[in-house]
């Protein structure tokens, strides 16, 4: 039986990760090839020393971060918030962490932040990012 | 590919990107997006993938990830700033609609400001609507235009 997480599970202040990503050529393809988005820039060379990842690659690790602790995850994805720091090279790990940093209701429905960000394996800040969600349809 | 002087102006629209949201391309980007999920979590896809699970879920049918055309978005953004949207580029959007496989996504930016003391921050209002005219997503966007 797979553990889905509930809605008491998502607790104020409880920390995700770290989760560990490889950006290497074949996972910037697929996400490309999932998107349609081929910018030379992903695959040749780009203004940063390198190819880079696009800039949103990571935004779903949201989904990974609290599945791998609370159990599969569902619900409405309400919010989205991105900052872009510093470019993802392609060849990296980057390391992601989470903390839901606040839990309200509104209308008879409750919502949890998450804030998550990305650093690269020198410590390098990434992304940050900010994801509201309602923990059932 | 990315901006001339000239387009940073209050009301200059970015050129749009429209693209049709697949089963198939809603795979590839469940597959992708649980790459980093241990096996026995995957079910979770059935959302985005399984029609009859997301039925039996009272669901209209599989829904597309919302992070797949907040991709389109900052594609979009990603080709009039380049570097100033790698490196700077700020991106917020509410979910207002849902969006379900075969749906044809529209997204679009317009300049609603210029910030001349912080790096030369371009705003912008950004939207995504379906191929009904009803937008499923509304936000806002900045960017820096000199990177110097």
């Amino acid at each position: 039986m797979v553990k889905e997480a509930k809605p008491e599970d998502y607790k104020l202040g409880d920390e995700f990760g770290p989760l560990e990503y490889h950006i290497t050529e074949d996972l910037v393809k697929m996400f490309s090839d999932a998107v349609g988005d081929h910018n030379p820039w992903y695959f040749e060379s780009s203004p940063f020393g390198g190819p880079i990842a696009p800039v949103i690659i990571l935004a779903e690790a949201y989904f990974s971060l609290l599945s791998a602790k609370l159990g599969i995850m569902s619900g409405l994805h309400t919010k989205q918030e991105a900052e872009f720091v510093n470019p993802i090279m392609v060849g990296k790990k980057v390391i992601v962490t989470g903390k839901i940093v606040d839990k309200y209701e509104k209308r008879g429905r409750e919502y949890f932040v998450l804030e998550y960000r990305c650093v690269d394996e020198e410590g390098r800040e990434l992304t940050r990012y900010r994801y509201t969600g309602s923990p059932y349809f | 590919m990315e901006f001339e002087a000239k387009e940073i102006r209050m009301g200059y629209e970015l050129t749009p990107i429209k693209r049709t949201i697949t089963q198939e391309k809603m795979n590839a980007f469940s597959a992708f997006s649980e790459v980093n999920v241990e096996p026995s979590l995957r079910v979770s896809g059935a959302f985005h993938t399984d029609e009859e699970y997301a039925k039996s879920k009272g669901l209209p049918g599989t829904l597309a990830q919302s992070m797949h055309y907040y991709a389109f978005v900052s594609e979009m953004l990603t080709a009039f700033f380049g570097e100033g949207w790698v490196r700077g580029g700020k991106l917020a959007m509410t979910f207002i609609r849902m969006v379900l496989a075969g749906d044809t996504i529209t997204c679009k930016a317009v300049i609603a400001g210029v910030k001349k003391n912080d790096g030369n921050r371009v705003f912008l209002d950004v939207s995504c609507e379906n191929q009904k005219g009803e937008k499923v997503a509304i936000g806002t966007a900045s960017g820096l235009v000199n990177t110097g």
